[in-house]
């Protein structure tokens, strides 16, 4: 019975599992993924890090270290890595790139991909280089790379290393030369930044007496001599955490393009019930009881929505192999998509609980037709009746279903509830202000403006409109995007802020003392004089109130970042304030005569890290020398700005004696003129490297670019979601606008005149709908700046403009292509409708 | 014919005939139909149902296009019109009324019947609706949406909107069909008057013999062909 009542509506029916196909495709490519990912970090754990642990320092290890390493056992690896300009024969370019060496066995686990294969152990005079650099300058196997005062023959190009992505390469190339070359280079200096790292591999892996030795180390050992460490499972953790946020974020995308497919389903449904309503009354004429007729629908209902989820899930299982194409790049490994069944069950079975959720509220007013609507077509109309406590449940089932799967897709719980909180509030709001809106127009249209337009805002709140639904759909769908889209842009645009105005663009690395007077002279020569030239000290800290760090970071409660126990602070010493930062607390000490201890300036963000505070008393290892200070001032600094600062600023008068290299900042306003510094350095500055903010912002933009198309892309769901409840929407009143079509054309209306009232009914829908999503993006793009990514906010009015100017065009090309012929169709049918 | 001359002439049909192609060939629904309505009078269109009554109406008033033939409406051939010429000619010169009264749900009675006049850009438009309604009885009832209004309320917006044009012809299809006995009379009687006062031609299709005995002229249908009644010819030639 079920079946032969769906006859002559199934095309309904049809639009209601469509609502949902997109959604459940979302999720259960996102959640196959995720599976794929885990399997892939479980298979192949070590060589995420191609060996068992990995420490570096920012100076050769000193014998306690050594004695440590031998203590330790297992197999051990050498490398150091620095960055150096290097140019290529044949060609003008000159890049910065990171030089590295290695010695022993590493990478333990895991590939050291190379094209021509197996390059690892060079010859002596052999580089390495990245692939994507050579490709980038044209060049080939067989050329040459100058590094400092020595050449070499690339032998290879580095397509992989173990536990690292492309993306590694991106900021600064990958270069490998043999260990016993390095000093040739006359690159490695006193003062350079040099990091030397040791790989270990245990046949056991980090266990038994190792791990413990590491473990005691780590709390101490490690923490006087700032040895930073990273273990496999550390690495693995850190690789879940980074790719479940990153999962669980494309996930709630997901989850809203099946939300807003409920949405979509309830609408369908809801035509369904009403165009059913006099079938259902005469079957309650003829005796069949409500709950008869309520199990029909609701079968009918329930495998519709199962043919839809599962052809959703058939279109997630393929979707997932499209996704690796856009992140392959930034994850360290390779990988092949197998179909996880268990994501494609949770996909169908979550995405047939959502769909016959939201059908379930249309469905069970089915209950409450009355047998007399068989006589009286009118007589349901006109009953209103307060929601009864099934419909209530079935409200408060969805809303727990929302938030549950929001609470599993993320890691942090409070993040699934918050984002099941907005998207509940937006979607309340959503309703509340299209249900004013209604009321607005009701009462706002009255008896002024040209009939067409009255005729247009009446078909908004006639009876049996889709107003208020269209506009959640649309609403939805606009503040997704517009949010997606204005805090991608606040990144972004922090970015290239940076690329404009006078600010200094390149930076000048590595100066020795005895270079800077004659450096700078011979940018001002070439028209780039010295904007700043920055003293930089590198120190550590060694105690914190009389604590020290060592004390400190077996102590539980000292609530302090791990960066902070084992990192080399480069800090600076000037007079003034720089205009990207103010002082937010104390007093700032343009210069200090007397002794210990000396005021310094930290950073707020520094010093929320050490968990210290204004006055609070640093002492810092100063290559060898313990230097008392104070904490005199904190600054709020704008690190995003560009402009080049430290987190640790003392008073002239303290560091000048301290061992200091130079970092010296210029503008340039095109590349070649950058170039044109690079053959200066590589010619007479070999040690000094360069970094060409604009080249690094572009690089990052690029990065950020790639990133925001994965989340682009799943958005699409929620976009083609939209759009296809929109066209249901419109599909479901088709017949009513055919009718009053054909009547307005039977009373001498031209078809102008008709496609003029579809037009502004459906460009005010896509504009009230677009208006009021935007306006809640901007709230909630405003509130996730201000105090998440902490920054000034400026939204992208233009893009925000085109976005709303492009929902229109959709929502009227959607509406004219699913109302095609209605304005054409022959009047004939209101007579045709008579008989 | 009870035509004298070309300008006492409404709507002239000459042997019009509509075929529908289908799977089993061509039918014809209506064939060879002939006749012409003098400006002020009045005439039925009666038939058993299928036998082609609305497409002879739809025929007439330029609804629809025919297979073969012409009609004439207020001085225009409209096999000639495009279908926005045709609509054009509906609203200066036609009137309908249907059986399902045809509202639009979203707009108020008064706005109902401002449709026709707003179409036209004529001024004043909201001031003659009222007059219109006032003269069916329901100048009280201007600002009630179609849904607030009983089937016979509902009927006689429709019939004010009929009006509201002051059309040359009135084509009403079945305008009694869904309302009960009192309300029939009512409408029935403000038709005729509407007909008398305002000189408009009128072409009623109906199943109801007394209705349809009120016109001048009462034209049979079956099976697509058209004849008119002899003792009306007779009772509209005793009138001439």
């Amino acid at each position: 019975m079920a079946w032969r009542d769906s006859r002559g509506k199934r095309r309904i029916l049809l639009l209601s599992a469509l609502s949902i196909f997109f959604g459940v495709a979302a999720l259960v490519a996102i959640g196959s993924l995720r599976d794929n990912l885990e399997w892939i970090l479980e298979e192949q754990t070590r060589s995420l890090l191609g060996a068992d642990l990995a420490l570096e320092a920012r100076q050769p290890f000193n014998d306690e270290m050594e004695r440590f390493f031998r203590r330790l056992g297992g197999e051990s690896s050498r490398e150091i890595r620095f960055q150096s300009m290097a140019a290529f024969e044949g060609t003008d370019a000159v890049r910065l790139v990171q030089v590295r060496s290695l010695r022993g066995g590493f990478p333990f686990y895991g590939a050291f991909e190379t094209d021509p294969a197996d390059r690892r152990h060079l010859r002596p005079g052999q580089a390495i280089v990245e692939e994507s650099l050579l490709m980038q300058l044209g060049l080939r196997v067989g050329g040459e790379i100058r590094l400092g005062r020595s050449s070499f023959e690339i032998a290879g190009a580095l397509r992989r290393v173990a536990g690292e992505s492309e993306v590694t390469g991106f900021f600064a190339p990958r270069v490998y030369i043999r260990w016993d070359e390095v000093e040739a280079t006359e690159l490695v200096q006193k003062g350079s930044i040099v990091r030397h790292r040791i790989y270990f591999r245990f046949d056991e892996g980090l266990t038994g007496a190792a791990a413990e030795r590491f473990a005691e180390a780590e709390a101490d050992l490690f923490v006087r001599n700032s040895i930073r460490s990273e273990t496999v499972e550390q690495r693995r953790r850190n690789l879940e955490r980074l790719l479940g946020n990153l999962f669980g974020f494309l996930g709630l995308i997901g989850l809203v393009a099946l939300m807003l497919g409920g949405v979509g389903v309830s609408g369908a449904v809801q035509v369904y019930v009403r165009e059913k309503l006099p079938t259902v009354a005469l079957l309650r004429c003829l005796g069949g009881t409500a709950g008869l007729v309520f199990r029909v629908y609701l079968l009918q209902v329930a495998v519709v929505a199962a043919v839809g989820v599962s052809l959703g899930a058939l279109a997630g299982v393929g979707v997932q192999h499209i996704l690796p194409v856009f992140l392959a790049e930034f994850l360290p490994f390779d990988f092949e998509i197998r179909t996880s069944y268990r994501a494609v069950l949770g996909g169908l079975v979550f995405g047939w609980l959502v769909a016959m959720g939201s059908a379930l509220l249309p469905l069970l007013e089915v209950r409450r037709i009355s047998p007399l609507a068989a006589l009286r077509a009118d007589f349901d109309a006109q009953k209103r009746t307060r929601p009864d406590a099934l419909t209530v449940a079935v409200v408060i089932a969805l809303a727990g279903l929302l938030i549950i799967f929001s609470l599993l897709q993320t890691a942090v719980p409070w993040h699934g509830a918050a984002f099941a909180g907005v998207l509940l509030g937006t979607l309340g709001l959503l309703v509340l202000l299209g249900m004013a809106l209604r009321r607005i127009l009701r009462w706002g249209v009255g008896q002024r403006g040209s009939f067409t337009w009255r005729l247009a805002l009446g078909n908004l709140y006639r009876p049996q409109n889709r107003t208020l639904f269209l506009i959640v759909t649309l609403g939805m769908g606009a503040f997704l995007i517009n949010t997606l889209y204005l805090a991608s842009g606040q990144l972004l645009g922090q970015v290239r802020v940076t690329e404009t105005g006078d600010a200094a663009n390149l930076v000048l690395l590595d100066v020795q003392p005895d270079q800077v007077v004659e450096l700078s002279e011979a940018l001002a020569e070439a028209g780039f004089p010295p904007r700043d030239i920055l003293p930089i000290v590198t120190m550590r800290l060694d105690a914190i109130n009389g604590r020290s760090l060592t004390d400190l970071r077996n102590d539980p409660e000292a609530n302090m970042r791990r960066w902070v126990f084992t990192w080399e602070f480069r800090a600076s010493y000037r007079a003034e304030l720089l205009d990207n930062e103010v002082i937010s607390g104390g007093e700032w000490i343009p210069l200090h005569e007397g002794g210990e201890p000396y005021p310094i300036s930290v950073a707020e963000n520094i010093l929320r890290d050490m968990n210290a505070a204004l006055g609070d008393r640093l002492v810092w290892d100063v290559q060898g020398v313990p230097i008392e200070t104070y904490v005199a001032s904190v600054r709020d600094v704008e690190w995003q700005a560009g402009r080049q600062n430290f987190g640790v600023i003392f008073a002239p008068g303290v560091l000048e004696a301290a061992p200091t290299i130079f970092a010296v900042t210029t503008r340039v306003s095109e590349r070649a003129e950058a170039a044109a510094i690079q053959q200066l350095l590589i010619g007479t500055f070999p040690n000094v490297s360069m970094i060409d903010l604009t080249l690094v912002f572009e690089t990052l933009d690029d990065l950020l670019q790639r990133a925001a198309f994965v989340v682009q892309f799943m958005a699409g769901f929620t976009i083609a979601t939209g759009l296809l409840v929109l066209a249901g929407a419109i599909l479901t009143s088709r017949y009513q606008r055919i009718r009053e079509s054909a009547l307005l054309r039977t009373l001498g209306a031209r078809s102008r005149v008709v496609r003029q009232v579809m037009g502004i009914e459906y460009a005010l829908l896509g504009l009230l709908g677009g208006l009021i999503g935007t306006l809640l993006a901007l709230l909630v793009s405003w509130a996730l700046t201000r105090f998440f990514f902490e920054m000034a906010y400026s939204p992208a009015w233009t893009g925000l403009l085109i976005s709303l100017v492009g929902l229109v065009a959709l929502t009227l090309v959607t509406g004219f292509l699913v109302s095609r012929r209605v304005a054409t169709q022959s009047p004939l049918i209101v007579l045709r409708e008579e008989g | 014919m009870a035509v004298s001359d070309q300008s006492d002439c409404i709507l002239e049909v000459s042997s019009l005939t509509k075929t529908y192609a289908t799977a089993h060939g061509p039918l014809t629904v209506l064939e060879e139909a002939n006749f012409a309505l003098a400006r002020g009078s009045t005439a039925a269109i009666v038939g058993p149902s299928g036998s082609g009554k609305t497409t002879l109406l739809g025929l007439c008033a330029g609804l629809d296009t025919p297979s073969t033939g012409s009609v004439r409406l207020a001085g225009e051939a409209l096999e000639a019109l495009s279908e926005d010429a045709r609509a054009a000619v509906r609203m200066a010169s036609v009137g309908f009324v249907f059986q399902n009264f045809q509202l639009v749900p979203t707009l108020t009675a008064l706005e109902n019947v401002m449709i026709p006049m707003e179409l036209r850009g004529q001024r004043r438009a909201r001031a003659i609706a009222a007059d219109r309604l006032a003269e069916v009885g329901l100048g009280e009832r201007l600002d009630h949406y179609p849904i607030q209004l009983s089937g016979g309320e509902q009927q006689r917006v429709a019939l004010a909107r009929a009006f509201a044009n002051e059309p040359e012809i009135l084509f009403a299809d079945e305008p009694t069909g869904n309302l009960d006995t009192a309300t029939s009379e009512l409408i029935t009687r403000l038709i005729f008057d509407l007909n008398r006062s305002r000189g408009t031609t009128l072409v009623l299709v109906t199943h109801d013999p007394e209705l349809a005995a009120l016109t001048e002229r009462v034209f049979r249908i079956n099976r697509g062909r058209l004849a008119e009644d002899a003792r009306a010819v007779m009772a509209a030639g005793s009138r001439d």
